[in-house]
């Protein structure tokens, strides 16, 4: 048993980093026979009881069980930088001379669906220069950033299918306009397990103007049992919700508790031998009991040094507009984010922006002044999670993905110069492990309307993200509604060669 | 499973047309991404497209002529003269195919501009390997073949060709070639080419003649698909022969033992009478039975003891509530629509609260699904045969749709999908796009059982009026009509005396008489019901792929091919109706007790939650890619029963739970040889230990507690939501709402449905989709169930009341509590082990909470930015909720609404006041806790609250930036006085002294002496004050809290805390919270 459980983690190259629970496999103990035992020996309290001291649990059914790749992949984790609202392409890496060039100038164009409205083009105010030495585009709204485009794959002609954000979002996170589908972290964590049981394998974090539209949807385990759904986590303090006692009872009082409730249970088995799911449940306090520490401690940045806190921009203020929070926040959970990663959480979703309108990426009323709001708050964070990550060489195993639910049009809206959805064409980048460096994938037409050449629907985006994590997409599927479901869903994907190292 | 494999049909290829086409075929298979990067390589700049054309033709001139790309590209790119002179179709304008006359330049421009656009961009997925849509695009033939959207040209005209109009990406929903869209150039290039008639090389003139009627291959149904268990009619098999007849005390227990004994395995031996209680508790009204049912049931010797206990469960109205939402799962109930709004569905309740009452009733099941079908259309309908058709109405609805088109069919679709699985046991949707991978359901099934739904009004209308489209009379629609006729009679009878009246007194009387007769709201409550557009049924087509943009051929209304595929003529037309009368044609062909599928589907239903598993083990699903089932005879010998009684369920239940099968214990570990043969008990040698669902365990809880309101139907409540919860929506809270105490005590079922924001305890215990139908809940084991039963503040007051029922029944002896813990709990004493377990706790715990001080707990409740009519539905004690003798609670300020949405501001956020005395001058000392994720504390003096804020002094703990500030408060402003960073950490107790005499302002931290910030304030208030607590991000622990001014000290935290209890009560409240958390607790055996 123990060996079968110390060979888990490290498949598909993870380095194994070992958590107290592993300790207690590897010292061969069997679950929960010592943790238990030596919690319950912590507290003087029921040692006179001789619990748990024979055999070891049977097998159990346990949904979160790691599990097997399709092949060996270099990503063992993800972080999803999930820009919420749509980001404007062309005015951060999707440059457009043509656009530049045509700016104010009347056209028709397909602004919702089967819409064709007459628009005037709205150039970037930005400016644009190429980096590095791959010579990628990137905007002066993420200064930071666009030291690393090196590292990026930048993909520039993905497409969707809607053009409201609640459907739109659900497509991104899930593969389908309508609810009831498992999100993409579900999907990981019915496909790989995970690799650290003291934590959540789907964690997701939000920001705190509020969620997104579609709510909880966006990280649902859809007809997948609920273990597999989204956790959220809260940047700060009490990361889960019930994680400590909704009375502020001390350590070792409950601590006391659960050892009775363990203890009486162990009664109630013994009547009743046989039955793994009585023994699972009896696991499940002593996880519960884990994550009470395990959580914190994840979160607890004030673990790391100065320099580190800085990079992520910490301890940077706000800009003085009223919406904006300034890259504190989201400093603090992209670092959050490394953390998580390090410590074996299979995926993690940070969203940038809630709400509505210019409390995210949703630039209806001004690019400029939602540029100016949340260019900031990401910069130094994703610039910082990439040097970090490739610091601490965890690069090459965590794929980071950055996009939203869908692009911008090139044309104004309002009279401040907003720009309206537009999921005909739009960016995304990926960096990390498995990932090519330095390329530029695919192009809108010269405005930056469409997608025209190497067009990818975001099933490919999301067939792409599975295979870089050793998934199939065409084999990793589930049976429900007389189906085998699939991410990509019943049309064709295909995983996008181009980008891959 | 091997017979999910899919049968192989593949498709029938047509004969390759080879004439002119096989240098494009190398062509055509070189990818166009291979040709792009060459060109990159090359750097060649400007539009891409046009670069596209200039690789494509310089690959062509390798290809076909050499040297052709070094002419001057101008010269390519010219159109060709002569282009209009092809002879047109004088109706239509399109132009015969391939009568163009075809000359050099003809061929020229095809062979440069046309033929290789079609190799580079098409032939790959429209050639000769592959042809999606049916399409090839590699002769002429094909194009005008067309595929499954019809004809890809029109010769002559480009505006109805589908070619042009996929290639020039103006329909986002159809747009070829997918991967890149082609140079602007090329899109002319085939615009030109179509117009000028389509002239193809070497085609040969063709007519119609020539011309297939493309054969659209419809799904055959074999002999063999006829011959499915499933379509067969349900017959009577006898009970089989066993040996071990004693065994069995029904007919039913045959079935299961026959085949027991066939692998020489013996059923396990009867459960104890508790367990039966208990079991048959859960099972039959979902609750958990009191200790003095099962002392009875124990003593009771009496032979129909059991069936007694039956029929009393079986009567008790908790029946129907209990399995009402095993219903609701299958119809994906919900009480808000989804998607981006979410908005509620106000009155979906009366549907809920009709198949509560259907089952209570017991309602025959052939009527509980022609009045959920159509109850509207029944002769005999009642207004709770309209309330049922809420049916309709439950699913989820997008009030902005990407594709309004699409919508329509997308709801349409939800309602087919949930009658075929819910009624059927069949996977109908998987038959919208194409023919059904495994079963036989033709997609021309799928669109001919759609007909009789297709009337069905979309747009929501949520008006109460008799143009709604979501809303009718809660009345018999005979009551409505007849008071609608008079009520226009009226109308009509007034107007016509207003035209006559001469007299303009009584002219001005009899029109104030109508005005007010218009004006009266008809006299009647209204429900979530369907709605047609109209008596007449709009058409129905097949829709290609599932595409509302692209109808096929008609359908009429008809049943499912397999089973015989009757079309049943449509109702006669009849001016008064309101709809087609379709419907309940539908109605009853599903509700026919002979449907083959009909009865067997609810009886293994019935049986799943009984047992655990159905006989089918997947219930919504008995085509091909279900489980087959198990025990087949017995399934019809059921089913036979159960129509037999008129589709009774209660006779089912009764049937099923005075079985020996039934009454089996579910011991795994008492029966080896069972075990070993069948270790997945799927011939059912034993009971089922389940563990109980979302739903059960709630209500079991508040069963224990005593606190369980036994009220039934209305709207549904709101269990107070944790802020992390609540926060994960875009408008957080938006749609939700606050309940009373007693509200929030009821039972599960009757909690507010909110698509995306779920009551977390009842999501976290498997309550799962309600976007779909659901069939059986899974049942998962993980560390955040764990949470919720030790940690919630649901279960923290509810495990409180139980402790209070404890000492209010057995007194204060801690022996005593115990046992009457257990009995109410799990209607059994504990055992000594258990028992001395239990003291030993009660003891320790007592010990422990010697040393805890009781402490006044200010909880914030809300997440910092929240939607204004969410937080406008709460009293401020639920905004911060704390003690409640003696202190008055305040919302605070709440920052500008940006979407509806306002913004906690922690300055002056809630803050709660002591009431009992106004000070002046006064010193506040305070012993405190923080946790990890407080944001923002205070202490207050001399405070008063007004409407917009508050005034008075206070001392600010920013918990961010751990700065501790001396501010003045003057209502809507505030003013830092001094400010200081601090050392705090969370969990540690905080000493704080904090003093106002006069304008003197100080704060002393910890045991110092020295004032750790002190400040002159220049204006300060004279007026008296109070005493005040502020806490925001988390909640604040305040251990000691005394207010001293002259020579009076009072205690505050001392005198609000005697609800906290003693230690020995506070220990009997963790134990009562040990018991909650238990297996036993939760789980059936």
């Amino acid at each position: 048993m123990s060996t079968e459980n110390r060979s888990q983690p490290t498949a598909g190259g993870f380095r194994p980093l070992r958590t107290r629970r592993q300790f207690l496999w590897e010292a061969g103990a069997g679950f929960p026979g010592l943790a238990l035992t030596a919690l319950l020996s912590a507290e003087g309290f029921f040692a006179k009881h001789g619990l748990f001291a024979a055999e070891p649990a049977a097998s159990r059914k346990r949904p979160l069980e790691p599990r097997a790749a399709h092949f060996r992949a270099p990503a063992r984790s993800c972080i999803f930088l999930y820009m919420y609202g749509g980001p404007s392409q062309m005015d951060l890496f999707d440059y457009k001379p043509e656009l530049q060039k045509r700016d104010g100038q009347a056209v028709q164009m397909e602004i919702r669906r089967r819409s064709v409205q007459p628009s005037k083009l709205l150039a970037s105010r930005r400016k644009f220069q190429r980096c590095g030495q791959s010579g990628l585009w990137c905007s002066d709204v993420l200064p930071n950033l666009s030291r690393h485009m090196d590292k990026l794959a930048v993909i520039k002609s993905l497409y969707a299918d809607s053009f409201a954000h609640g459907s739109a979002n659900l497509q991104m996170n899930c593969g389908r306009l309508l609810q009831g589908h498992p999100a993409l972290g579900a999907w990981l964590g019915y496909g790989l397990g995970t690799l650290n049981e003291n934590l959540p394998g789907f964690v997701v974090m939000l920001d705190p103007r509020g969620g997104p539209i579609s709510g909880a949807a966006n990280w649902a385990s859809g007809y997948m049992p609920a273990a597999y759904q989204g956790t959220v986590f809260r940047s700060g303090g009490d990361p889960i919700l019930n994680l400590s006692p909704s009375s502020g009872l001390p350590a070792n009082v409950q601590r006391e508790q659960i050892s009775a409730v363990n203890a009486l249970n162990a009664e109630h088995l013994k009547t009743r031998p046989g039955y793994s799911e009585l023994d699972a449940r009896i696991a499940s306090y002593e996880l519960a009991f884990q994550l009470q520490t395990a959580a914190p401690e994840a979160l607890d940045v004030s673990q790391e040094c100065a320099r580190t806190r800085a990079m992520y921009g910490l301890d940077d203020p706000k800009t003085d507009h009223p919406l904006a929070l300034g890259p504190s926040h989201f400093g603090r959970q992209c670092l959050i984010a490394r953390r998580l990663v390090e410590r074996g959480v299979r995926f993690v979703q940070i969203y940038s922006g809630g709400g509505h309108q210019q409390q995210n990426w949703d630039a209806h009323f001004s690019v400029e002044e939602n540029l100016q709001i949340h260019g900031p708050e990401i910069d130094k964070p994703v610039s910082a999670l990439l040097t970090d990550l490739a610091e601490r060489g965890l690069l090459d195993e965590t794929l980071v993905v950055w996009g939203g639910e869908f692009g911008r049009q090139p044309v104004s809206q309002g009279d401040k110069g907003g720009r309206d959805h537009n999921p005909k064409g739009f960016t995304y980048w990926l960096a990390g492990g498995g990932v090519k460096g330095g390329t530029s994938h695919g192009e809108t037409d010269e405005l930056g309307h469409e997608a025209v050449i190497d067009r990818h629907h975001i099933r490919d985006l999301h067939g792409t993200i599975l295979h870089l994590l050793g998934l199939d997409y065409r084999r990793l599927t589930y049976f429900y509604g007389g189906l085998d479901q699939k991410l990509t869903g019943v049309e064709e994907a295909h995983v996008i060669h181009e980008i891959l190292a | 499973m091997s017979n999910r494999a899919a049968p192989s049909r593949r498709k029938t290829r047509r004969p390759l047309d080879l004439t002119c086409i096989l240098p494009w075929v190398r062509l055509g298979s070189l990818r166009m991404s291979s040709t792009r990067r060459w060109n990159s390589r090359e750097g060649v700049l400007g539009p891409s497209g046009r670069r596209h054309l200039a690789v494509l033709l310089g690959l062509l001139g390798v290809l076909r002529q050499p040297g052709r790309a070094d002419e001057p590209r101008e010269k390519q790119l010219a159109a060709p003269a002569g282009a209009a002179t092809a002879p047109r179709d004088a109706d239509s304008g399109a132009v015969t195919p391939g009568a163009v006359k075809i000359d050099a330049q003809v061929v020229e421009f095809f062979e440069t501009k046309v033929r290789p656009v079609l190799a580079g961009s098409c032939f790959e997925c429209h050639g000769p390997t592959k042809q999606k849509s049916g399409l090839r695009v590699d002769s002429l033939q094909g194009l005008l073949d067309g595929g499954e959207l019809g004809p890809a040209i029109v010769p002559g005209d480009p505006g109805a060709s589908r070619l042009i109009l996929g290639v020039s990406y103006v329909d986002s929903s159809f747009q070829m070639p997918p991967r890149a869209k082609l140079s602007d150039r090329q899109i002319e290039d085939l615009r030109t080419w179509v117009k000028m008639g389509a002239p193809w090389p070497g085609a040969g003139p063709k007519g119609d003649a020539g011309r297939s009627s493309a054969p659209r291959r419809g799904q055959e149904i074999t002999a063999l698909d006829r011959e499915y268990w499933a379509f067969q009619p349900v017959r009577d098999p006898p009970p089989p022969a066993v040996r071990g007849a004693d065994w069995c005390t029904s007919p039913l227990d045959r079935f299961l033992l026959a085949k027991l004994e066939a692998k020489d395995v013996v059923p396990n031996g009867p459960a104890s009478p508790r367990e039966l209680v208990r079991r048959a508790y859960f099972d039959l009204i979902g609750l958990p039975p009191p200790p003095e049912e099962v002392d009875a049931f124990g003593a009771d010797p009496s032979p129909d003891a059991w069936a007694r206990l039956v029929d009393r469960l079986l009567a008790r109205p908790e029946h129907g509530e209990r399995w009402a939402r095993h219903w609701l799962d299958v119809v994906r109930y919900a009480d808000s629509n989804g998607y981006e709004r979410d908005d509620e569905k106000p009155l979906s309740w009366r549907y809920r609260d009709y198949v509560i009452r259907a089952f209570n009733e017991d309602k025959p099941y052939w009527r509980f699904v022609s009045e959920q079908l159509a109850g509207d259309e029944l002769e005999d309908a009642t207004a709770e045969a309209v309330a049922a058709t809420g049916y309709y109405r439950l699913g989820v609805w997008d009030d902005e749709p990407d594709d309004a088109r699409m919508a329509e069919f997308d709801y349409l679709d939800d309602i087919l999908k949930t009658t075929g699985s819910a009624f059927l046991g069949l996977t109908v949707g998987c038959a919208r796009c194409h023919d059904h991978k495994f079963d036989p359901i033709p997609q021309e099934d799928y669109y001919s059982l759609l007909a009789f739904i297709r009337n069905v009004s979309y747009q929501a209308n949520p008006a109460y009026d008799f143009t709604s489209s979501a809303y009718s009379p809660f009345a018999p629609p005979a009551e409505v009509a007849r008071w609608r006729k008079e009520d226009a009679r009226k109308k009509k009878d007034l107007e016509a005396r207003i035209a006559a009246c001469a007299e303009s007194n009584e002219k001005a009387r009899l029109e104030a008489d109508l005005k007010r007769l218009k004006e009266t709201a008809p006299p009647f409550e209204w429900t979530l019901a369907v709605r047609e557009d109209g008596p007449t049924a709009k058409a129905t087509q097949v829709l290609i792929r599932g595409n509302a943009g692209s109808p096929g051929k008609d359908v009429v209304p008809a049943f499912l091919s397999v089973l015989g595929g009757e079309r049943p003529s449509p109702p006669p037309a009849a001016a008064e109706r309101a709809s087609t009368g379709l419907r309940s044609v539908l109605g009853r062909w599903i509700g026919d007790p002979q449907h083959p599928l009909t009865a067997r589907v609810i009886v293994n239903r019935v049986w799943q939650h009984h047992f655990g598993r159905g006989i089918v083990e997947t219930s919504g699903d008995f085509g091909r890619s279900g489980f087959p089932p198990t025990h087949p005879e017995l399934l019809d010998w059921l089913a036979s029963r159960f129509i037999e009684s008129g589709g009774s369920l209660k006779q089912l239940h009764r049937l099923i739970l005075t079985s020996s099968a039934y009454r089996m214990s579910s011991s795994a570990a008492d029966n080896a040889a069972a075990l070993r043969a069948d270790e997945g008990n799927q011939l059912f040698w034993r009971q089922s230990l389940h563990r109980l669902d979302a739903e059960a365990i709630r209500d079991s809880i508040l069963a224990a507690s005593g606190v369980l309101n036994g009220k039934m139907g209305g709207r549904g409540m709101f269990p107070r939501v944790g802020k992390e919860v609540l926060a994960g929506g875009s408008r957080p809270g938006l749609g939700w709402g606050v309940s009373s105490e007693a509200e929030r005590s009821r039972r599960s079922i009757y909690v507010f449905v909110k698509r995306t924001m779920l009551d977390p305890f009842l999501e976290g215990f498997d309550y799962s989709n309600t976007a779909q139908p659901l069939d059986v809940r899974p049942v998962t084991t993980v560390a955040p169930q764990a949470l919720t039963l030790l940690n919630s503040s649901f279960v923290d007051e509810e495990a409180r009341s139980f402790a209070r029922r404890l000492r209010r029944e057995a007194g204060h002896d801690a022996r005593a509590q115990v046992d009457r813990a257990y009995r109410l709990a799990l209607a059994r004493d504990p055992g000594d082990e258990e028992r001395r377990i239990a003291l030993d706790f009660l003891a320790h715990q007592e010990r422990l909470f010697r040393d805890v001080p009781p402490e006044l707990t200010f909880a914030p409740a809300l997440p910092t930015a929240v939607a204004s009519s969410f937080l406008a539905e709460h009293p401020a004690q639920e905004i911060l909720q704390g003690p409640r003798d003696g202190w008055s609670y305040y919302r605070g300020r709440w920052g500008d609404g940006y979407e509806g949405i306002v913004f906690a501001d922690l300055a002056r956020g809630p803050f709660a006041l002591w009431d009992p005395a106004e000070i002046v001058d006064a010193r506040l000392d305070a012993r405190f806790r923080i946790r990890p994720a407080s944001e923002a504390a205070g202490f207050l003096l001399r405070a008063r609250a007004s409407k917009e804020g508050l005034f008075g002094y206070e001392v600010f703990i920013d918990l961010r930036t751990k700065r501790l500030s001396l501010r003045r408060h003057a209502e809507k402003s505030f003013k830092v006085l001094a400010e200081r960073e601090a050392p705090i950490a969370a969990e540690q107790p905080i000493d704080l002294g904090f003093e106002a005499r006069g304008g003197k302002v100080s704060l002393w931290l910890g045991s110092a002496p020295e004032p750790f910030l002190e400040a002159d304030d220049s204006a300060p208030f004279s007026e008296a004050g109070r005493a005040g607590v502020l806490a925001w991000g988390s909640p604040l622990h305040v251990e000691d809290l005394r207010l001293r001014t002259g020579d009076k000290t009072w205690d505050i935290a001392g005198a609000s805390r005697a609800d906290a209890g003693s230690p020995a009560d506070r220990a009997l409240d963790a134990f009562a919270r040990v018991v909650l958390n238990l297996n036993e607790f939760v789980y059936v055996d």
